[in-house]
């Protein structure tokens, strides 16, 4: 038990230096970068003396810091909040990544468990040929055709807008089903692939022919068998899964025109709006590392053998 | 090696076709959204503009970006990787700069560098590139690892031979198989990528045109005239799946040649 914690106490150690290190890069690239908005918004002598007026770099970044963890965010170029809106849009891409990588890892968890049942087979032909294919698509191919077919054709879903959960509950969960569609094919695209070598490497081990010849069935084998020691790895492919999610839900929530995180730091590019898009490239990188943590303690929880030599 | 083939044929066939037919095109108010015929066999798009070499331009263009990407990402993984694992004390930082990337979302990255250094072929090279080189050096950094801590390393040293040449007759080429195989699916990548980039108005000068620009521009009438959109994506599917095909049928030799 106190391993664990000890296990546990040093990924949060770890994750923290992490974002140390993502913070010092961002604010590297803000302060560094061609493109400083006071070149942008003022004339050339103000911008010059608010250059003058820097302090040294490490008290910028200190503030920076300090702005960034107290909220004050400061107004955005296009005036209003940042703060408010960054927080209510944050939560419509915390449901929308939560909805699609559960849906997501359902998917590729059991198609990629059924295929292993039998290798070669013609479900794992199919699955693999699909797979191939799907992940090889640009994620706005399958958004596009996926508005074609059913808000155009079969007009059973809108192909855009978002309804608060409070305001109405079942337009709030039809505005949500083809954004989640559009992410849970693509992220399971490549998170079957990935879960099928790693259960196709463990079963090809000597405890699963030592399972098999203690009699345990080959189409039990995956449940009972390979999934507990594949168990620490899919974890973390999940957590490195979910992060290319996030980068897709800009996308996705770009077309579909939904007020999230994603469309936020969309428009801010568009508007070359720097303070607004480095504080969602923090939050981002914050939700992440807090998923690599979970997907850390989950693994060390279920396989006490991860993590000891390091 | 069937496959490479099959890919290679693939993509040369459509290269050479879109070499014919590049033009960026002109504009005629007569013949906006004109439907595809057998002399314009893709139509016209919202501009009056024949497709089929406006899209001809956008493969090539994409093509090109692409084949950039792949390369300046090759160069920088390779030069990072050898950084971190000859470097002393570079592997911690290695580690904490490797993390503090991977919890950067590679498209978050991308949007993030093009929206402070600005659009523009290069920006967008080096944007891509820039993001996409990070996994891939962190898998070379660990081949060179198991490299020098390999039997042959050790033996080549007790020899006598100098770091320098272990280093660059040994250790170096034992990279190669990784970056071959890698190196098309950083293209496939890379050309996703900035097809997604300029789908979304932020990859190219707007003038040029690609493969997710001219979807852009036609997707706002998908429903009434869906040929400007079908013809480029049809090309994206072509393109994406002989580059994969060739990447895999990359890898299937050389994981045949492990095994012997």
């Amino acid at each position: 038990m106190q391993s664990l914690c000890k296990k546990i106490a040093k990924s949060v150690i770890s994750h923290t230096i992490t974002l140390l290190f993502t913070s010092i890069f961002v604010f590297l690239l803000i302060s560094y970068s061609p493109g400083n908005i006071n070149d942008a918004i003022y004339s050339e002598e103000i911008s010059s003396t608010l250059r003058e007026e820097k302090n040294g770099i490490l008290i910028n970044y200190f503030t920076f810091l300090k702005n960034f963890f107290s909220l004050s965010w400061g107004e955005s170029l296009s005036g209003g909040s940042v703060k408010k809106v960054i927080l209510s849009s944050l939560l419509v891409t915390l449901l929308l990544s939560l909805f699609s990588s559960t849906v997501s890892l359902g998917i590729s968890l059991s198609l990629s468990l059924a295929s292993v049942k039998k290798r070669g087979g013609s479900l794992d032909r199919t699955v693999s040929f699909f797979t191939y294919i799907i992940s090889s698509l640009p994620i706005f191919l399958i958004a596009l055709f996926l508005i074609f077919v059913f808000s155009f054709v079969l007009h059973l879903f809108p192909s855009g807008g978002y309804t608060h959960i409070k305001d109405n509950f079942f337009s709030f969960v039809r505005s949500l089903v083809l954004p989640v569609l559009t992410l849970s094919i693509i992220h399971s695209s490549t998170f079957i692939r990935q879960s099928r070598e790693v259960l196709f490497e463990n079963s090809e081990k000597e405890f699963s022919l030592y399972a098999l010849a203690k009699g345990v069935k080959r189409k039990d084998l995956p449940k009972k068998v390979l999934l507990k020691p594949s168990a620490s790895v899919l974890f973390s492919l999940s957590a490195n899964s979910f992060s290319s999610l996030l980068g897709g839900t800009i996308v996705v929530e770009s077309i579909f025109s939904l007020p999230g995180l994603g469309s936020l730091l969309y428009q801010s590019v568009l508007n070359r709006d720097i303070p607004t898009a480095s504080i969602i490239v923090m939050i981002f990188s914050i939700i992440v590392s807090i998923t690599y943590f979970l997907s850390d303690v989950f693994s060390y929880i279920i396989d006490p053998r991860v993590g000891v030599d390091e | 090696m069937k496959k490479i083939i099959f890919g290679v044929v693939i993509l040369l066939l459509l290269l050479s076709l879109s070499f014919v037919f590049m033009d960026k095109g002109v504009v005629s108010s007569s013949l906006m959204f004109s439907s595809p015929s057998l002399h314009h066999p893709f139509g016209f798009d919202s501009l009056g503009r024949d497709l089929l070499k406006r899209v001809s331009f956008g493969t090539l263009s994409s093509l090109s970006v692409g084949l950039l990407c792949s390369i300046f990402t090759i160069i920088i993984s390779v030069i990072f990787s050898i950084l971190f694992s000859y470097v002393r004390g570079g592997k911690f930082v290695t580690k904490a700069i490797f993390n503090s990337f991977r919890s950067i979302p590679m498209f978050v990255l991308s949007l993030f560098v093009v929206l402070l250094f600005g659009n523009g072929i290069i920006r967008v090279v080096f944007a891509i590139s820039f993001s996409s080189s990070l996994s891939f050096s962190k898998l070379l950094s660990s081949v060179i690892e198991k490299e020098k801590r390999s039997d042959e390393n050790t033996a080549l040293k007790g020899l006598g031979l100098k770091k320098g040449t272990v280093f660059f007759k040994h250790t170096l080429p034992s990279l190669f198989p990784y970056i071959k195989e890698q190196f098309f699916l950083t293209f496939l990548h890379s050309f996703l990528c900035e097809s997604t980039l300029s789908f979304l108005g932020l990859g190219l000068k707007i003038t040029t045109p690609t493969l997710g620009g001219i979807i852009a521009e036609g997707k706002d009438y998908i429903f009434l005239y869906p040929h400007i959109v079908i013809f480029p994506l049809l090309i994206i599917l072509v393109i994406s799946l002989s580059l994969l095909l060739i990447s895999s049928g990359l890898r299937d030799l050389n994981s045949s040649f492990k095994r012997k």
